[in-house]
């Protein structure tokens, strides 16, 4: 592989970060399609390479949260048994299904993320006490005010069932889950959002390494276009938490929107044969 | 620490001291610090003495070998799996203070997600041998 094509990947990483980051959503969602629509990088190495990605990024994203107590880690391993055999499964299907189909599945989790961000419903008040057959009642300190923030995880079931979803999502694409699995704990579980960030952040990690083994094993990684990218998304997540302070919330959203639907699109019509990376 | 303390540990069961969550924080960023450092450091030294890179990683039964033979792709590899093995060590540390703070629930559930990975690698060594 070329040194000009180690920059490309390397700036693609960094910018896919820098843009996830601002919104809170980690690199892995962007840098996966770009590198396959723009630099014509095959789906399963992409795929594989973001699983690894996530591994790093989870770990580098986890230490704060997890010195802070903002981590609820008893919810995230009750979460991450079924998260994390979906994942398994996820995994068996990137080596066994044909190209095309992971692109077109990619390119629709792509727009329905686009979808809920631009719907987003608010979140529900977060219950403090009731039922807690498991103990997973968890408070962290108030980064804002003085006080802990006490809260209890809801509709325990439910959580668990959808959550599987987003271990499927990250085997198969080789993303975090993040995005699935942060409004199910906010808005169905009423998990407070800096907690559910956080669990979310730490789980991705485990769930990302049981896809990345498999894939290792299928000899799907390519160091050439996993080692660029995971320099460039360590680059770009530090510099995209600083501007993203800076940058009006609604305009980075509406950029995102944009660049998820670009995206979706350009994804589904690589897979369907329409468009392809030129040269 | 006396048996009466550890039992009310136990049955308050909070998630930092249960699950030691801060001890994980310092492993992850130890691990991800040496990780990247020699992945990276392995894609540069390998750039420039090469000229390019190679694109497989290395049977990570020969990275050893290919170290001590100067094979800077083989700290590429090594650097990788020093990453992959950081939600390991987060899971083994938790499962191991919960025996120790007989927190059975924090056994039970990390034990639970261990298994689960450890069996993703007879997974992957049957792929391999598959694909």
């Amino acid at each position: 592989m070329s040194t000009l094509l180690l920059v490309a990947i390397a700036l693609t990483g960094f910018f896919a970060a820098a843009l996830g980051t601002m919104v809170g959503m980690g690199g892995g969602t962007f840098v996966v399609p770009i590198l396959v629509v723009a630099l014509g990088i095959d789906v399963r190495a992409a795929i594989a390479a973001g699983a690894i990605c996530v591994v790093l990024t989870s770990l580098k994203g986890s230490e704060t949260y997890l010195k802070e107590g903002m981590v609820n880690m008893k919810l995230a391993m009750v979460l991450e048994i079924t998260t994390i055999v979906a994942a398994v499964i996820g995994a068996m299907v990137v080596i066994f299904a044909p190209e095309a189909a992971l692109k077109v599945i990619f390119g629709l989790v792509l727009g329905v993320t686009g979808l809920f961000m631009i719907v987003d419903p608010k979140g529900r008040a977060t219950v403090r006490s009731g039922p807690d057959p498991l103990g997973l009642e968890a408070q962290y300190d108030r980064p804002t005010k003085p006080g802990k923030r006490q809260y209890v995880p809801q509709k325990l079931r439910s959580g668990v069932g959808l959550n599987s979803l987003a271990g499927l999502t990250a085997g198969m694409l080789g993303i975090g889950g993040g995005a699935v699995q942060v409004p199910i704990m906010n808005k169905l579980m009423k998990v407070p959002m800096r907690a559910a960030v956080a669990t979310s952040t730490f789980m991705v990690g485990m769930t990302a390494l049981v896809s990345a083994l498999i894939y290792t094993g299928a000899g799907l990684v390519d160091v050439a276009v996993t080692v660029p990218a995971m320099a460039g998304i360590l680059v770009g997540s530090a510099m995209g938490s600083n501007i993203g302070t800076q940058v009006p919330e609604d305009l980075l959203k509406r950029i995102l929107v944009g660049v998820l639907f670009v995206l979706a699109v350009m994804m589904i019509a690589d897979g369907v044969g329409i468009w392809s990376v030129p040269g | 620490m006396g048996e009466e303390q550890q039992s009310a540990d136990a049955a308050s069961d909070p998630p930092i001291a249960a699950y030691n969550a801060g001890a994980v924080g310092w492993l992850y960023r130890g691990i991800s610090v040496a990780g990247i450092l020699m992945a990276v450091g392995g894609v540069i030294a390998e750039v420039s003495i090469d000229g390019e890179m190679k694109s497989g990683l290395w049977p990570i039964a020969e990275v050893p070998a290919a170290i001590a033979a100067g094979e800077p792709s083989a700290w590429t590899t090594l650097g990788i799996w020093i990453l992959l093995t950081g939600p390991v060590l987060a899971l083994m540390s938790m499962f191991f203070t919960g025996i120790r703070r007989r927190s059975w629930s924090a056994v039970i559930l990390s034990g639970i997600v261990l298994t689960v990975i450890i069996l993703a690698i007879p997974t992957m060594s049957w792929i391999q041998g598959g694909v």
